[in-house]
């Protein structure tokens, strides 16, 4: 009699507890897509590729979102979660892949623009020697001159600002003094040339 | 009979509460599973329309929302089952939704407006740069704050290619600092340009007098523009020849001492003719500079401690050859090509009146 009171007791505990949630959530694979979304942050891929870390961010959410339901649910597996937290993890090595290589792109791009400033910049002052004292007054050819010369100060900023800030942010910045360095070779060119043909 | 009878008595109570919390499991608070989805997908929305930088504020009270949804929901599955009451999430996650979506239209709408803003901003500044450069770059005072000029224009680019990459809150920032300097720099500029055409009312007065002077006595006279860098020759009040100048390089302005590399403005007559080797610039005309009104001012300006004291007027200015050159590069004389120089010089005399002006236009003509 008692022990079957006692079986009676069991049973109902094990419905309760089939009630509640049988199988466990998966907190080390949360862990660990959290851990990986950090440190693809920490690349700073939400700057880098920013795109691409929101839709990670997104993945991150969506399996979260769906643990979180399948916590009221009567009978759960976690698989599919899992399988998406899995995801994330492998979602976050190629996000943080991707950022090293946007900002080895972007390395690249500024160590060229600034050579291409030096480049321009030299080509400039060859000019200057081949312009009619200026093109319209040595006052002008002083401007031009002063305006090399910010053109230099401002390539050398460039390079002493490369990571210290965003290289999109030093990448911008050289291309303006490219753009600059180039106006001036343009502007020049045109004035050897009306000169020449005079 | 009696044992069926008390088991069932027994288990009836379990019985009956596992049909209860059987029942209140069914009917239980649902977890607003989709109104999350919905804060999610709209946040997302709200990101990829940037909502992050031109609806800030209600893109941050969208995500803070979201996350304390996210927070209660995880804290109210943590309870019995029983006892979980969503109510509190599905608040949150409606309100989350609705904040981002008013993020997206609110930045979509900001967007469109600062593009405008800052398009007009640079389009003013280019305005400005190229006006400066056409006009005020030639001014030799410039040189004390071109480099802060040139900073200026750089910042201008730099706000052109942020506004080209649509970072439009970047593009105003850095229009804004261009700004900032352009609109000194160009204050300034302006204002020297201003100042020395308040002479302009006396230059006009001078070059009357010269035109009236050559229709009087029916002979040559030569009108000296500086800002046009031009050299007009008059005869019997009519245009006969225009030149074109070198000036010293620090043109603008009168001459107010020896070595000053500027080139006088006034009235004066030709008192020499040089050449055969008397002159370095193949031919020259000496003007009677310093004249009266020159040594007058000179000693003013003494007196009133504009110049120092043992400082010198100087002399021997010229028109003279060896121009043509494109360029300001003499002492203060004012130079022509050889050609020019070889006609000009056939046609005038010891004597002939030579006025120089600031600028035969007015201000306003200049800066259009």
């Amino acid at each position: 009699m008692k022990n079957k009171f006692l079986l009676s007791l069991s049973a109902l505990a094990i419905a309760l507890f089939v009630f509640s949630g049988c199988a466990k959530v998966p907190q080390a694979e949360i862990d660990n897509a959290n851990v990986a979304i950090e440190a693809a942050k920490t690349a700073q891929a939400d700057v880098y590729v920013p795109e691409a870390f929101a839709a990670l961010q997104d993945s991150m959410n969506v399996a979260v979102t769906s643990i979180e339901a399948k916590k009221s649910k009567l009978f759960k597996s976690y698989k599919n979660e899992k399988a998406q937290l899995i995801n994330v993890v492998a979602l976050s090595e190629d996000v943080k892949a991707k950022t090293e290589a946007r900002i080895n792109e972007l390395k690249a791009e500024i160590q060229q623009t600034l050579t291409d400033i030096t480049t321009i910049v030299e080509e400039n002052k060859t000019l200057m020697t081949q312009a009619p004292r200026g093109k319209g007054g040595s006052t002008v050819l002083m401007a031009i001159k002063a305006e090399i010369a910010t053109i230099e100060t401002s390539a050398a900023e460039v390079q002493a600002a490369v990571g210290t800030e965003s290289f999109i942010a030093t990448l911008d910045k050289a291309k303006a003094v490219k753009e600059q360095a180039t106006n001036i070779n343009n502007e020049l060119k045109a004035v050897i040339e009306k000169y020449t043909k005079k | 009979m009696k044992r069926p009878f008390k088991k069932i008595l027994i288990l009836s109570p379990f019985i009956i509460l596992f049909f209860v919390v059987l029942i209140l499991f069914i009917t239980k608070d649902k977890p607003p599973v989709e109104e999350i989805k919905d804060a999610q997908q709209s946040i997302s929305q709200a990101k990829a329309a940037h909502a992050d930088k031109y609806a800030k504020n209600l893109f941050k009270n969208a995500t803070t929302s979201y996350n304390i949804a996210i927070k209660f929901w995880k804290e109210e599955n943590e309870r019995f089952f029983l006892f979980r009451d969503f109510d509190l999430v599905k608040e949150q996650s409606i309100k989350a939704a609705k904040l981002a979506k008013a993020a997206t239209a609110e930045s979509q709408s900001n967007s469109k407006n600062l593009n405008r803003e800052v398009k007009r901003e640079i389009d003013a500044l280019k305005e400005k740069i190229d006006f400066f450069d056409r006009n005020l770059d030639q001014i030799p005072q410039v040189e004390a704050f071109r480099k802060k000029h040139n900073k200026g224009k750089l910042l201008f680019r730099e706000a052109r290619l942020a506004f080209e990459k649509s970072d439009f809150n970047l593009a105003k920032i850095k229009a804004e600092q261009s700004k900032k300097i352009i609109n000194t720099t160009y204050f300034q500029a302006e204002t020297i340009l201003k100042n020395y055409f308040n002479n302009y009312s006396e230059w006009q007065r001078w070059f009357k007098n010269a035109v009236n002077y050559s229709k009087e006595n029916n002979t040559y006279s030569i009108v000296v523009d500086k800002f046009s860098r031009k050299c007009y020759l008059y005869y019997d009040g009519n245009l006969k020849e225009t030149f074109d100048i070198d000036l010293g390089s620090n043109w603008m302005g009168d001459k107010n001492q020896q070595g000053d590399k500027s080139t006088p403005e006034g009235n004066y007559k030709i008192v020499d003719k040089k050449e055969n080797g008397r002159s370095r610039y193949h031919k020259a005309l000496l003007i009677n500079y310093p004249n009266e009104d020159d040594l007058r001012r000179f000693a003013e300006n003494k007196r009133k401690g504009l110049v120092s004291s043992n400082r010198r007027l100087g002399n021997l200015i010229e028109i003279h050859g060896d121009g043509g050159k494109g360029a300001d590069w003499t002492e203060g004389c004012i130079a022509l090509s050889n050609r020019d120089i070889d006609r000009l010089y056939s046609k005038c005399t010891v004597g002939t009146r030579v006025t120089i002006v600031g600028s035969l236009k007015p201000l306003n003509e200049i800066i259009k």
